[in-house]
């Protein structure tokens, strides 16, 4: 029968096979995995979200720069729609929303650079505790399961009692208030790798469970999780949003894409194009952070 | 082929079916013709890829998006699908050309009665309710169904594998269809079970009239049922003609290579059993499993289940012993014990002599280096996110192999495997199915072991694929003394490797001996009966 099937190579001539495995050790180390998910920056989607989310980094970070005025300078005409002048219009204090808006997704950013990566670690390491412990798990869903009871906005009022309003009460609502998402996502991605054959496979080779966790169930975690962290970047500028305009958030007139959203939506009858502006740059916003999640998902998991 | 009958129930004339992929078109189906006469049984074989299913899905009219047809005509019963709209198409599907799956389990709806699916399926072509529920019960009786009338109220979980495909059958005939396409229907099937599918088959064919597309990889099973048989490769029909002259005179190259592959029932035995009596490699004694132990319960403990009960057997040094079985017979579960992913209930297991349950933690190391485990599927037992050449520094790792020289042992792991250096940064998508299991049998050499189990590793397979792996794993025993505890539940294969089988039933083996005795001269009347089910090519010649 024929036995020169794909299955077996032609003989490489040994040269070859030299330089082949020096790659091949190259690839062996760490470095591959960084590589690996660094690569989601050459497709499309990782190209264009990547442009939008430095874009918006940068226009954050120059904010001072390019407006040097700051945010709080008044014009003469109140809630004007969008013109040459003001390119996003102005608010009911004849403010430039533009200006507002720049300011608003500089404070909404270091909020979120802060908060959700906390919930994510930890949220996901909370979730993945079953795969050493199964008592610590099962226990860890129950507390989470209390967390997911309150809404954001109470969680974020009880906190805000504790500790006061301003900027690290919001981080540490948002950062509670994420937990429970995480957490379950990260168990429910544990308990489908732990059927996985893979895994047992791991487990009849003699590895350990720590080993087994970091090396099997956490890569194959994260992407759901990643994608779930773009989507939480938009429910916690909600957070801040609704605790902002309790008063317990933001205190005005400092401005965030939140506070920009609620002012705006009480004017929307006055003067519709007001929440334009601070939309664009949310959706932006979470739209850079979907696309490149999307496209280390594609890029990580087979074609 | 009988030429004078002009009645053909469906015609497929040069047809031609391409994909239109991000990388180019592919042409998935070539060039392919053939007829159906009422009553015919037509096989279509070849392996993965031949484009046999995207035939099938044509002739239904279900063919997925990207693909489509680019050529030829698909006539039932002198209707042209292919120029046909949608909703015609729809009318025709089911009631003139209906099809039975692969997996019965997937194919019905679990939360309803196995009546109503039927009853759906008539009720879409018009027919009355309570005429379709007369005729529901009917149709169960006709597909051998024990007590129809009762048998109608239940749900899909309340049958077992063989009942379920009964019923999938069943709602095919509801609406007497002309044609009958099969798509692999008895592979999700044990083979004593798979024996009686193919026997209802050929009954309805005698008492209906219906002709029948059976597409499969199985030689074995086209020879025991169908009239005719082309043989796809690639998309093209590489040859045809009535099967018992396709089977055993085949004058294509492909087709006969593809014979020679198969394994059979009356291939020599191996004569290389290994004559030194050392102790077992691996024993094991009167062992015990429950897998219901591990489940929690509040106020009283789960009644024991024993999926494992009182199962002795011993595998030496250079030697192959099947375990066969049927599933469900605990054959997965005996060997899962065994590497320590199911703990035992009582007996006991002996690595070298010496009884585990007395080691310390030191020689049990020893003793799961010494145990590997090959795994059925390659696919999944390989992580997607990790190279093959991380897969095997897991596991050298794990051996105790320092880090410096795991890169040189990797390549040494896969040229032993026949695969090369220039593998090890690829991932196990880019891998066929043959080389993906080149790679699970790498990995479990990667500590040097003494025993390796089986777990079904050709049972995903193609047949020439299975050949050379099969041929792989003999070549390793011979160079390295390696002990093999083979699994599976094909008789053929088994017949191939073994040197000694051991026949498991309900968690207890009811027969064991060499491979001579056990298929020279069965004693157990269940193993008889595993033999006479077991399609093979000579034995529906003979």
């Amino acid at each position: 029968m024929d036995r020169n099937d794909a299955t077996r190579p032609v003989t490489v001539p040994s040269t070859q096979v030299l330089v082949t495995t020096r790659n091949a050790q190259r690839l062996l180390t760490p470095n591959a995995t960084a590589r690996r998910y660094l690569a989601a920056f050459r497709t499309p989607r990782g190209i264009v979200g990547g442009i939008i989310l430095v874009l918006l980094v940068a226009l954050a970070l120059l904010a001072p720069v390019i407006f040097p005025g700051g945010y709080d300078q008044q014009g003469r005409g109140a809630l004007a729609a969008p013109n040459l002048t003001h390119l996003f219009g102005t608010d009911e204090l004849g403010r430039d929303i533009l200006v507002r808006t720049v300011y608003g997704l500089r404070m909404d950013l270091s909020i979120i650079i802060v908060a959700v990566p906390i919930s994510v670690v930890v949220g996901t390491a909370l979730g993945l505790l079953g795969a050493l412990s199964h008592f610590a798990g099962s226990f860890v869903q129950r507390v989470l399961d209390i967390i997911l009871g309150f809404p954001g906005v109470v969680l974020g009022l009880c906190i805000v009692l504790i500790i006061g309003p301003g900027w690290t009460s919001l981080v540490i609502a948002i950062a509670i208030t994420g937990l429970p998402v995480f957490g379950r996502q990260a168990r429910a991605s544990l308990l489908e790798q732990e059927q996985r054959e893979y895994v047992t496979a791991a487990r009849a080779l003699g590895v350990s469970k720590r080993t087994i966790l970091v090396r099997h169930i956490l890569p194959n975690s994260v992407d759901p999780i990643l994608v779930n962290a773009a989507v939480f970047v938009v429910a916690a500028i909600f957070i801040e949003a609704g605790l902002s305009i309790i008063g317990l958030g933001i205190q005005p007139p400092e401005p965030s894409l939140g506070t920009l959203l609620n002012v705006g939506m009480r004017f929307i009858e006055q003067s519709p194009m007001y929440i334009l502006g601070p939309t664009l740059v949310l959706i932006l916003l979470s739209m850079s952070f979907s696309l490149i999640s999307d496209a280390l998902n594609a890029t990580v998991t087979r074609k | 082929m009988n030429t004078t009958d002009t009645h053909y129930v469906a015609r497929v004339e040069d047809l031609e079916v391409t994909f239109d992929l991000p990388t180019g078109p592919l042409v998935a189906v070539d060039g392919v013709s053939f007829d159906l006469r009422p009553g015919q049984i037509l096989g279509i074989v070849g392996e993965s890829g031949s484009g046999k299913s995207v035939t099938s899905r044509t002739l239904m009219g279900m063919l997925r998006h990207p693909g489509r047809v680019t050529r030829g005509r698909v006539e039932v019963n002198g209707k042209d699908l292919v120029s046909l709209a949608e909703k015609e198409v729809r009318a025709a599907r089911g009631r003139e050309i209906a099809m039975i799956f692969q997996d019965p389990q997937a194919a019905l709806n679990p939360v309803m009665r196995v009546k109503d699916q039927i009853i759906e399926a008539m009720r879409i072509h018009g027919v009355e309710r309570h005429a379709a529920h007369e005729r529901a019960i009917e149709l169960l009786d006709k597909v051998g169904i024990p007590n129809p009338a009762e048998a109608a109220e239940k749900f899909p979980h309340q049958f077992s594998g063989g009942m379920r495909q009964r019923v999938v059958i069943a709602i095919a005939l509801a609406n007497n269809p002309s044609v009958l396409i099969a798509d692999e229907p008895t592979t999700a099937l044990d083979v004593t079970i798979q024996a009686q599918i193919l026997d209802l088959l050929r009954r309805l064919r005698d008492e209906l009239g219906v002709a029948i597309v059976f597409i499969t990889h199985d030689m074995g099973v086209v020879a025991e049922l169908c009239d005719d048989v082309i043989v796809m490769k690639s998309g093209k029909v590489v040859e045809r003609g009535p099967v018992a002259d396709v089977l055993r005179t085949p004058k294509d190259p492909y087709t006969i290579a593809l014979m020679a592959a198969i394994p059979r029932l009356d291939s020599p035995l191996r004569a290389d059993a290994p004559s030194v009596r050392e102790a077992a490699v691996l024993e094991v004694r009167d062992l015990r499993v429950d897998l219901n132990a591990d489940r929690r319960a509040l106020l009283r403990r789960p009644v024991p289940f024993f999926a494992v009960n009182g199962v002795s057997i011993a595998v030496h040094a250079g030697e192959t012993v099947s375990l066969v079985g049927e599933s469900g017979c605990g054959k997965s579960t005996l060997s899962r014990t065994i590497v320590g992913i199911n703990k035992s209930a009582s007996g006991e297991i002996l690595h070298g002599g010496r009884p585990v349950s007395g080691m310390d933690s030191a020689e049990r190391r020893a003793m799961t280096r010494s145990i590997q485990y090959v795994f059925q599927d390659p696919y999944s037992s390989l992580n997607p996110r990790r190279t093959a050449g991380q897969s095997l520094e897991e596991a050298l790792l794990v051996a105790g192999v320092p880090r410096r020289e795991i890169r040189d042992r990797s390549v040494a792991l896969l040229e032993r495997v026949s695969l090369s250096a220039e593998h090890l940064d690829r991932y196990p998508y880019a891998f066929s199915g043959g080389q993906r299991q080149r790679i699970g049998i790498a990995r479990a050499l990667a500590s040097d072991p003494e025993l390796l189990i089986l777990d079904e590793p050709v049972s995903a397979l193609d047949v020439s694929i299975q050949a050379q792996i099969l041929d792989l794993l003999r070549d390793l025993q011979k160079q390295d003394g390696l002990a093999y505890l083979f699994i599976s539940h094909d008789l053929a294969v088994v017949r191939e490797i073994s040197h000694k089988v051991a026949v498991m039933r309900k968690g207890q083996i009811v027969e064991s001996g060499t491979a001579a005795e056990v298929f020279g001269s069965p004693q157990h009347e269940y193993t008889r009966t595993l033999l006479a089910a077991t399609p093979d090519l000579d034995k529906a010649f003979a």
